[in-house]
């Protein structure tokens, strides 16, 4: 008995590792199976004050439609374009469960309609074509403070560089705040990127966002603030897309991530699922970069995701030249600087090119002393990444008459690096004339997508065999 | 700082013992065979022609892979003995 629950114990933990194990791999959401139906929602009439032109947030919200007007009689004006409302991202962002909005100083009238998750809000909040206003919850939004410039001002321009023209590949070229970078209000966001216009039916689109990362320090990701959205995009021309914005942050740390997200297979009206359920393999596109900066006076001490030796080092030495000098600064009782909190970190928060000079001290006068130096020296050999030309053969022929006793000769030469790397760039060279895509191109995603599969497939035959061996021995 | 300190106590007083070792900068001539230069540029040929033939290149990427979950499977029999799963 018992060992019979063991082996039901044990099958279903290796059926759940393994259902994991494949998501990981292929990167494949968990569908979703059931609708979660909310009811009509009994919200009340409520209001939210921004100081200084700040993000207007609903959270916790399944799907909804958002309008907002400066008229208290008619709350339902699209928001698009009108009332001075500098922008928002879509308007039933269901992203994040969350939506945002910008406003300028003023009184706002918003509107929201809750709808039931999965459906499209337009079929829900409107009765043919005309807003049902039993659905809607009125929002007073009062902005007080500076009116300063826009945030998400949505200034999305496709202009012509050089960058994009010499390599089209789309890719996010650049975007600022800098990595480590520290800034002062107000904020600017810059994000430059190349869309190749043969990858336009494969990217879902660009999408920025920013994350201030101060609450982490104590593992509370539930009280963490959430993600502000500040661009998300669909994008339908090709070339360079540059996006640029600013806005007044409170100090703190902050990351910033820049995404080219590609399709979903299974993703819109009519398909399986009704849901997206695994990323297009088709698309060589999934392009994020994240970038942590500084907003003010904050350092970096103390920050969970920053408690990586070298990124705190790297962030402590932007307050002085290393950490030594730092310490003798901020430990100084005596000193302007004096710092209990900043004199402790650096006590036990190493200097970076310390440990640097001790790590080549310890690799030249340990590592490579004899015997244990022949394996270094072997594994610096494999993971080198130089490369050498591939040998060339060259025969020699006598031509002419056999008695001669100085014949005339010729040489041929057979050059492997000519014909192998000279024959690749050929290939590569060569583009089909619809899509100007080579046969690398074209072919790599696809023989990316076999191995991978004879990987996994491999992996689940194993396991599965050792699961059928196992059961049979503990029978037996 | 502390930890700098005890770093670079360790690293000195290891270079001191291991001082007396010979270095070795390069593998060893055996035979006249210069086995340093045939694995560097045998790496580096290797290296030219995965990059040409790509294909074979994501090939022995995914048989890195397979190697590796074995060599795991591997190392957990070896501890685990019976008990492994």
């Amino acid at each position: 008995m018992y060992n019979h629950v063991h082996n039901i114990m044990k099958a279903n933990i290796c059926k759940l590792v393994l259902f994991f194990f494949i998501k990981a791999i292929l990167f494949i959401p968990i569908p979703a199976f059931a609708y979660t139906f909310y009811t009509w929602s009994p919200y009340s009439l409520g209001s939210a004050s921004i100081s200084d032109k700040g993000v207007f947030q609903l959270t916790g919200i399944s799907n909804l439609y958002f309008s907002a007007t400066t008229s208290a009689s008619n709350p339902y004006t699209p928001f698009t374009g009108g009332g001075g409302i500098t922008g928002a991202t879509y308007p039933y962002n269901t992203l994040n469960n969350a939506i945002y909005a910008n406003f300028g100083v003023g009184t706002w009238h918003g509107a929201v309609c809750f709808g039931p998750s999965g459906a499209y809000p337009n079929d829900l909040c409107f009765i043919a074509g005309v807003r049902d206003n039993s659905r809607w919850v009125n929002y007073l939004i009062t902005v007080t403070g500076t009116d300063t410039p826009a945030l998400p001002n949505n200034s999305i321009t496709y202009a012509t560089s050089t960058t994009c023209t010499s390599d089209p590949s789309t890719r996010i070229i650049s975007f600022t705040p800098e990595n480590n970078a520290t800034t002062t209000n107000p904020v600017p966001f810059e994000v430059r990127a190349c869309v190749n216009s043969d990858d336009l039916s494969t990217i879902e689109g660009v999408q920025i966002r920013l994350h201030n990362i101060d609450q982490n320090v104590l593992f509370l990701g539930s009280l963490s603030p959430s993600d502000i959205v500040l661009l998300d995009t669909g994008v339908d021309t090709g070339g360079d897309f540059e996006f640029s914005t600013s806005t007044t942050l409170g100090e703190g740390n902050y990351r910033i991530e820049a995404c080219i997200n590609r399709t979903y297979f299974g993703y819109g009206a009519g398909s399986l699922f009704g849901y997206a359920f695994a990323l297009n393999p088709f698309a060589d596109i999934h392009n994020c970069q994240s970038h942590q900066f500084i907003v003010g006076t904050s350092t970096f001490i103390g920050n969970i995701s920053q408690r990586i030796w070298g990124e705190t080092n790297s962030a402590l030495n932007g307050l002085s030249a290393t950490s030594s000098e730092a310490l003798a600064r901020t430990c100084n009782p005596l000193g302007s600087s004096f710092d209990i909190r900043q004199c402790l970190a650096f006590l036990f928060i190493p200097d970076g090119q310390s440990l640097t000079s001790a790590f080549e001290d310890a690799k030249t006068g340990i590592l490579t002393r004899m015997p244990w130096g022949y394996l270094t020296r072997f594994i610096v050999i494999l993971s080198a990444t130089s490369t050498s030309p591939l040998p060339s053969f060259t025969t020699v022929v006598q031509v002419g008459a056999g008695g001669d006793l100085t014949p005339a000769t010729t040489s041929i030469t057979m050059d492997m690096n000519d014909m192998i790397t000279g024959g690749a760039s050929v290939l590569d060279s060569i583009h089909d004339p619809i899509q100007g895509k080579s046969m690398r191109d074209v072919m790599y995603p696809i023989i990316q997508l076999i191995v991978a599969l004879a990987v996994i497939i491999t992996i689940i035959a194993d396991i599965v065999k050792m699961s059928k061996s196992n059961s049979q021995h503990n029978v037996s | 700082m502390i930890i700098n300190l005890l770093l670079n106590v360790v690293v000195l007083l290891l270079g001191a013992v291991f001082s007396m070792l010979p270095s070795v900068t390069t593998l060893p001539v055996i035979l006249n065979y210069d086995i340093d230069g045939a694995l560097v540029t045998g790496m580096g040929q290797l290296r030219t022609f995965l990059e040409a033939f790509w294909a074979i290149g994501l090939m022995f990427s995914g048989a890195l892979i397979i190697l590796t979950y074995f060599s795991v499977k591997m190392v957990i029999k070896l501890f685990l003995g019976s008990r492994a799963p």
